[in-house]
């Protein structure tokens, strides 16, 4: 009874592993993505097992050269792709390449079946061809190339911005050095606002007030008297009608001042005064108590003339630009 | 008690400077137009100081110094400057005399109150020398005897600013020596007609003596008294040291193109000047105007420029207008 048992599980097995064989074809295959490439370029290596249901298989994993010629690219993948009722279905994948020409044969990969962890069965995947070919020369029409140069790439924008950033900021620090060092030439500060300045009527007007009430000719002091009238008035005279007076004698000072639209009666008052003044400061002169106390008041008058003469033009010109409106 | 001295010494200048009207009339009697130039031979008359004359040839250079001698009864003499002049053809010599076997002095042209020294240039530097130490000093030594100049003496040379070949350029030292250097212009078109007229004509007219010497040396102690204020002795003071250090008067620009500024001299010719032009004016003190009216004929040949002066034409007249256009006027 035993021995007839014994008998028909080989038998069974036996039957099994007869069947297994007879079926390789379906449950094998191997395939390249391409069968012909160029030396350097890559291929995908690529087999199929099919794995009865209650089996499992085992790989030869490999790394580095496959064949003398032939290199591996990356890991050697095993996955299963699909899972039906009766089988599932194992992929192994890699990348190889060449960079030698000629003909290989990527070498058959073994398949270990294994049932409860023991082994069924070993199959040997196909072999695959692969034609490695090289570059083709036309030596008829060869032809010497120099080394081609160094590749310059072209500059991007993003590589520009710290430089453009940077001559901004210089840019931005020079503007501001000249800012405020006009500033600083125009008003003293460099910081803040200036202080506002007064016109210079209001100028002229406290300085003569000054000297009036320093009572210098009455203290004998006439030269100092005159030579400080003259003195403000030639600063008025600069700063309304914009001559140069400082590096003036008191003729140039009136030939420039006869072309500009001043009231003869200003004119000719500025003139005695400037006569007086340098006869006082030139020549000893000493000048009449009435010329000492007129002095102040004739310079006073001009500047308030001048400056009254400059607000009615300056009335007549708003007027007129209104009717213009 | 300074008021009336001033008074006094203005009445006493519009009486003393009638003769200036006088003169330059009948200066103008001979010379048509150069009324600078007639102004600048009074001013160096009065102030007893030296004329050097610049201007192109035909500018009535001699002429004018010429008229100016006539004018005044005063001796004349005129020397031409040539390559071989020597010292004693100017100042004179010590001659053999066989009659009374002796040496005796022959006193040269340079013996008279005018003398005019034409193309001052032309001679060597030993000429030039005598003359100017003779200006200098006013007085001559011939062998081992010194003899004073006449009073008036006055030198008014010429000299041609162009044919420099062949010339010897009068060193700074003694162009210094020049009270004025005055640059003798073209005249103006009407003034150019009226002297070909005059030629055409061949009638020229001749000046009267209308003064004495002892006029001239009477004039020029009152020249001597007209006031100066000390704030116009401080604005020549000024002017004269804004050739020196430029930079001190907002000048910087000019600091590069002078080599040398005007010497002491300059200032002493700058105040006489002034002084002389304010008499002419009828004035008895000095303003800035007769200041700035004399600067450039004081200070013109003072002035020495720099090589890149010179490459940037800028000249001394161009420098002294910064000048005076930079100083403050008292």
């Amino acid at each position: 009874m035993k021995m007839k048992k014994l008998i028909l599980s080989l038998a069974v097995l036996a039957a099994m592993t007869v069947s297994f064989r007879a079926g390789a074809q379906d449950i094998l295959s191997a395939t390249v993505s391409r069968d012909t490439i160029l030396i350097g370029d890559q291929v995908e290596w690529k087999s199929r097992i099919k794995v009865p249901k209650g089996m499992s298989v085992k790989i030869d994993s490999m790394s580095g050269y496959v064949v003398p010629g032939v290199e591996l690219i990356g890991d050697f993948k095993v996955d299963t792709v699909d899972r039906k009722k009766d089988f599932s279905m194992v992929e192994t994948r890699a990348v190889v390449t060449s960079f030698d020409s000629g003909s290989y044969v990527l070498p058959p990969l073994v398949v270990y079946f294994y049932r409860d962890g023991q082994g069924v069965d070993t199959m040997q995947l196909p072999e695959v061809p692969l034609e490695v070919t090289t570059v083709p020369i036309d030596t008829t029409t060869y032809q010497m190339y120099d080394i081609r140069p160094q590749f310059r790439y072209p500059v991007t924008f993003k590589e520009l911005v710290p430089w453009i950033l940077l001559l901004a900021a210089l840019v931005a620090v020079v503007v501001l050095t000249v800012h405020f060092a006009l500033k600083r030439k125009k008003t003293g500060m460099v910081f803040g606002k200036p202080d506002p300045k007064d016109p210079p009527h209001i100028v002229a007007l406290r300085s003569l007030d000054r000297i009036r009430g320093e009572k210098l000719w009455q203290k004998g002091n006439q030269k100092q008297y005159y030579t400080e009238i003259t003195d403000t008035l030639r600063v008025y005279i600069e700063q309304r009608f914009g001559i140069k007076t400082i590096e003036r004698t008191s003729n140039e000072i009136l030939v420039d001042l006869s072309v500009k639209d001043l009231a003869p009666s200003d004119y000719e008052a500025l003139k005695e005064l400037f006569g007086t003044a340098d006869l006082v400061k030139f020549a000893k002169y000493s000048a009449t108590e009435a010329e000492n106390e007129n002095a102040v008041p004739v310079a006073v008058r001009f500047v308030n003339d001048t400056f009254m003469q400059e607000l009615e033009a300056d009335g007549k010109a708003t007027e007129g630009g209104r009717k213009d409106e | 008690m300074d008021t009336v001295n001033i008074k006094e010494l203005n009445e006493r200048i519009q009486k003393e400077s009638a003769f200036v009207d006088i003169l330059s009339m009948e200066m103008t009697k001979v010379i048509v137009g150069q009324k600078h130039l007639v102004e600048n031979l009074l001013i160096g008359l009065l102030a007893n100081g030296h004329i050097l004359l610049e201007g192109v040839p035909g500018l009535a250079k001699t002429l004018a110094i010429n008229t100016l001698a006539s004018c005044i009864n005063a001796r004349f003499s005129r020397i031409q400057f040539t390559p071989d002049l020597l010292p004693a053809d100017l100042i004179g010599t010590m001659i053999y005399s066989q009659k009374s076997e002796q040496f005796q002095i022959k006193k040269g042209p340079v013996f008279a109150n005018f003398v005019l020294a034409d193309e001052i240039n032309r001679s060597p530097a030993k000429v030039q020398s005598a003359l100017l130490e003779a200006m200098q000093e006013r007085q001559v030594t011939i062998g081992e005897q010194t003899f004073k100049l006449p009073e008036p003496f006055l030198v008014m040379a010429t000299q041609n600013p162009i044919e420099q070949e062949g010339t010897y350029p009068l060193p700074e030292a003694q162009v210094d020596r020049f009270m004025l250097k005055v640059v003798v212009t073209y005249p103006k078109k009407e003034e150019e007609k009226l002297i070909i007229r005059m030629n055409n004509s061949g009638e020229f007219p001749k000046a009267n003596a209308v003064l004495q010497p002892e006029d001239i040396i009477k004039a020029r102690s009152v020249v001597r008294d007209v006031y100066m204020d000390e704030k116009i002795e401080r604005y020549i003071v000024d002017i004269v040291y804004a050739t020196r250090t430029p930079e001190d008067y907002g000048l910087k620009s000019l600091k590069d193109m002078i080599s040398y500024g005007a010497s002491p001299r300059a200032s002493i010719s700058l105040a006489m000047a002034s002084k002389a032009y304010a008499f002419i004016k009828r004035r008895g003190y000095v303003i800035p105007e007769d200041v700035r009216a004399v600067c450039y004929e004081v200070l013109r040949h003072r002035i020495g420029l720099t090589y890149e002066a010179e490459a940037e034409n800028v000249t001394s007249e161009n420098i002294i207008s910064d000048i005076i256009n930079a100083v403050e006027v008292p």
